[in-house]
């Protein structure tokens, strides 16, 4: 991981969450790693630096209720730009309320995943994630 | 009349120059006479009185027997020397027959009698029943004789033929009695014939004149019959008697009926008794005779209901010139109904107008204003008679809204409504809600109504009502803000207590003992719960704000997918389920769905330990509901806590026994009575329960309309 390329951008405010996350995607085979940021600014920040080339990733997992500039903020930014628009981004909260999902899927988001309290769902979940953008999925080159 | 003279003597010393055929040439002259007077009794009697006269040179009288043969009444008398004025007093004496002896005998008999050497007390008994003045008259007469010849024609006495002489030497004689008695004979003859031509042409004269009346009175009756159809009041005419003689065109019309049906039969009884209301039968009956108006009445008409009559009554006379005779009555009809109705209405109307809370004043197409009602002067301060004939813009101080627009939009025919402030004379202004409406005739503008109605304790309502939903929006919105984070912020901490007990015993549970990690199972287990409290709070939570979407739900399909789901989660039991077809209900399909979700899973739930666990599903339609039951053999629950049943969080049976968050039947709960419904259980333990929720059968969707607005 140098800090600008990876394959998993995880926006995630709570370090108990973004750990959990960790370790869920742990089992896959993430050649470029996980970058972590800890809230909406800092994630604007790493996509749109001045002067800097946009990062690749194969998938941002982007939590809702962040600190500074609120997930669906990001959510627009990121879909609005014709750099960063092609990368998938999966919601991944504890929201599920009916106005946040409708939301996120009128700004284009790809995929939206509700963390599940129990551990042993959350795990799976997880995996299935990973398998699904990591290994399943095609981009565009 | 003792004394008798010969014809002889009486030819001596009266007429003799004459010679007796001289005078019987005169007394056939006299009787010629008569014939020229054939035609006329009146002239006849008194050419028989003065030739009798002229021809015997005495004063001769004709008295006429009255009709009941008692009296000779004088008729005719003539004296050819009127110095004797006393006998002209006796000959208009009437003389009773009966008074004078051997008058009536005289009379039947037709007897000539010559009386000569009268003197005057032998015809004191003939002049006894006369008068005083007659009696001396006839006595200063002092006549001396006197011939009495009754006069018959066809075997009757008509009268008498009366000569008397008052000189004594010159006696009437038995000649001239012959004489007299020929010209009474011939006299009463001629005056009998006089008489019956009289009478006869009388006759004739009175039957042309009753035929030229017939004539007329034919034309007149046909001139009035046609009068009385066109008139469009319903006519009837009566005889004396009150029977109809007539009834016109109108009235036939009025009750259905043909004049042939009316016609003789009294009044009050024609038209199956229509018109034989008591109090108008008495005062018309009571009339009769005379004239009676305005009487009027509600009658009943055989196929036009009940009408209100107005009838005068009026009898004919003599001078009316009517086709039916003088004792006729015209009986006239006049339907009053829609005039007496109107009438009632109007008066309704303005009561109304005066007593109705609301401000009215009403104008013309100028927007002058004619009327005002009370309500109007106490909301202006004005009386009526003020603002009379002023237009509006003039007279009524208003602001609030553009009144140049409203009065133009007005007087092009729309009806305005508006909201403004009245200025009250005191100086006070009044809030008002004004309504406008153009009175049209024949789609051209000729007046209008304007309505005001003081709101001021409406728009405090308002306000405060605004006010009480602004806070309850407000309140609304903290609400949902605060389940919202709920959502997020609650479930992070409890996903990490989970999270990190589960990566504890994973990663360090060979450094636990048995203890530890019980201990541990406790901590995740309750964080698990307290997860699914949080899960089912924010479902419920959510219900409140989310609007029903409401369309045909089919309630067969939907109870029994549930109840394959609910038995299917327990792989292994032993049911026995039943779903009987259930009517389709308008609702909110996957809100309905979670209320059979909810009270399945119960019923699966409760029945654990029976074998067969047995649950009914049915329904009954007792409009305006559709009743829907879910009946099982579980384990029930005590009915002293029923009330406890659908309230959040509350349970009736530990968790460690069945598990649950204590949301689902609130939940139920608040889903029916979102649809207009109820929910309501029963059962006894160990006897199974019952739970029993209401739909409404239709119209669900206008019912919920109001409650989202």
């Amino acid at each position: 991981m140098n800090g600008r390329t990876a394959d998993v951008i995880l926006v995630e405010d709570s370090d108990e969450d973004a750990e959990l996350a960790l370790r869920g995607l742990r089992k896959q085979k993430v050649a470029n790693g996980v970058h972590r940021l800890h809230d909406g600014a800092a994630a604007l920040d790493f996509f749109f630096a001045e002067g800097e080339p946009v990062p690749s990733a194969k998938v941002i997992l982007l939590d809702l209720k962040l600190p500074k500039v609120h997930g669906l903020e990001v959510l627009r930014r990121l879909k609005s730009d014709p750099r960063t628009q092609p990368i998938p981004v999966v919601m991944l909260t504890s929201s599920k309320e009916d106005r946040d999902l409708a939301e996120a899927y009128r700004l284009g988001v790809n995929s939206y995943i509700v963390k599940p309290v129990e551990f042993d769902k959350f795990m799976t979940t997880l995996e299935c994630i990973g398998t699904y953008w990591l290994t399943l999925n095609q981009l565009p080159a | 009349m003792k004394a008798e003279v010969s014809l002889i003597e009486m030819v001596d010393g009266g007429v003799e120059s004459r010679g007796i055929d001289g005078r019987v040439a005169q007394l056939a002259d006299v009787l010629r006479s008569f014939a020229d007077a054939t035609t006329d009794p009146a002239r006849l009697l008194d050419t028989i009185a003065s030739r009798t006269a002229t021809l015997l040179g005495q004063a001769t009288s004709v008295r006429l027997l009255s009709a009941d043969g008692a009296t000779l009444e004088p008729a005719v008398f003539y004296d050819p020397a009127p110095e004797g004025s006393e006998l002209h007093v006796s000959g208009r004496a009437p003389i009773p027959v009966a008074a004078v002896p051997g008058m009536a005998a005289a009379l039947t008999e037709g007897k000539t009698l010559l009386t000569r050497n009268v003197a005057p007390e032998n015809y004191r008994a003939v002049t006894a029943p006369l008068t005083e003045d007659a009696r001396r008259a006839l006595e200063g007469a002092r006549i001396t004789s006197s011939i009495t010849a009754p006069m018959h024609a066809r075997g009757e006495c008509i009268g008498m033929l009366f000569v008397v002489s008052r000189a004594k030497d010159r006696q009437l004689e038995e000649r001239d009695r012959e004489i007299v008695e020929a010209i009474a004979s011939h006299a009463a003859l001629t005056l009998a014939n006089a008489r019956t031509i009289a009478q006869l042409t009388s006759e004739i004269e009175e039957r042309r004149r009753a035929e030229t009346s017939l004539a007329a009175t034919e034309r007149a009756r046909a001139y009035q019959r046609s009068i009385i159809d066109t008139l469009s009041h319903p006519l009837l005419v009566l005889d004396p008697e009150g029977r109809v003689l007539t009834a016109n065109v109108a009235f036939c019309l009025l009750f259905g009926v043909s004049e042939a049906d009316v016609v003789e039969h009294p009044w009050y009884a024609v038209a199956n008794a229509a018109l034989d209301v008591p109090r108008m039968r008495s005062l018309l009956e009571g009339a009769r005779g005379a004239t009676a108006s305005d009487v009027e009445a509600a009658v009943v008409i055989p196929g036009q209901g009940r009408r209100i009559l107005k009838v005068a009554m009026r009898r004919m006379r003599p001078g009316d010139g009517s086709a039916w005779g003088s004792g006729a009555h015209l009986l006239a009809i006049e339907d009053v109904t829609e005039r007496t109705e109107t009438a009632e209405v109007l008066e309704r109307r303005a009561i109304l107008f005066e007593s109705m809370g609301e401000a009215v004043f009403a104008g013309d197409f100028e927007l002058r204003i004619n009327e005002a009602n009370p309500a109007a002067e106490r909301l202006f301060g004005w009386t009526a008679g003020e603002v009379r004939n002023r237009k509006v813009q003039d007279a009524l101080e208003l602001s609030g809204y553009d009144r140049a627009e409203a009065q133009a939009r007005l007087l092009a025919g729309e009806t305005i409504r508006r909201r403004g402030q009245v200025h009250h004379r005191a100086g006070n202004v009044i809030d008002v809600e004004v309504s406008s409406t153009p009175v049209k005739r024949a789609g051209v503008l000729t007046g209008f109504v304007c309505v005001m109605q003081d709101i001021t304790e409406r728009l405090r309502l308002e306000q405060a009502a605004e006010a009480q939903l602004t806070a309850l929006q407000h309140a609304n919105e903290e609400l949902e803000s605060f389940s919202y984070s709920v959502s997020h912020d609650l479930r992070a901490p409890i996903r990490a207590i989970e999270g990190f007990s589960r990566l504890l015993e994973e990663d360090y549970g060979s450094a636990l003992d048995e203890e530890g990690k019980r201990l541990l199972g406790v901590v995740r287990k309750n964080a698990r719960r307290m997860g699914m409290l949080i899960d089912d709070l924010l479902d419920f939570s959510r219900l409140g704000r989310r609007p029903l979407e409401t369309a045909a739900v089919d309630m067969t399909a939907l109870a029994r997918e549930t109840l394959e789901l609910a038995c299917g989660a327990e792989a292994g039991r032993d049911f026995e389920v039943s779903v009987d077809d259930l009517p389709a209900v308008s609702g909110d399909r996957s809100l309905l769905e979670q209320v059979w979700k909810n009270l399945l899973e119960n019923a699966v739930k409760y029945t654990r330990g029976r074998a067969p666990a047995v649950i009914r599903i049915t329904a009954d339609t007792i409009d305006p509901e559709v009743i829907f039951h879910v009946r099982d053999n579980g384990v029930g629950f005590d009915m002293q806590y029923v009330n406890k049943l659908f309230g959040v969080f509350e349970r009736l049976h530990p968790d460690a026994e069945f598990e649950g968050t204590g949301v689902g039947l609130a939940l139920v709960e608040r889903i029916v009575r979102r649809h207009g419904g109820r929910v309501w259980a029963e059962s006894e333990i160990g006897q199974g329960a019952s739970f029993h929720f209401s739909l409404p059968s239709e119209g669900l969707a206008s019912r919920e309309e109001g409650r989202e607005g």
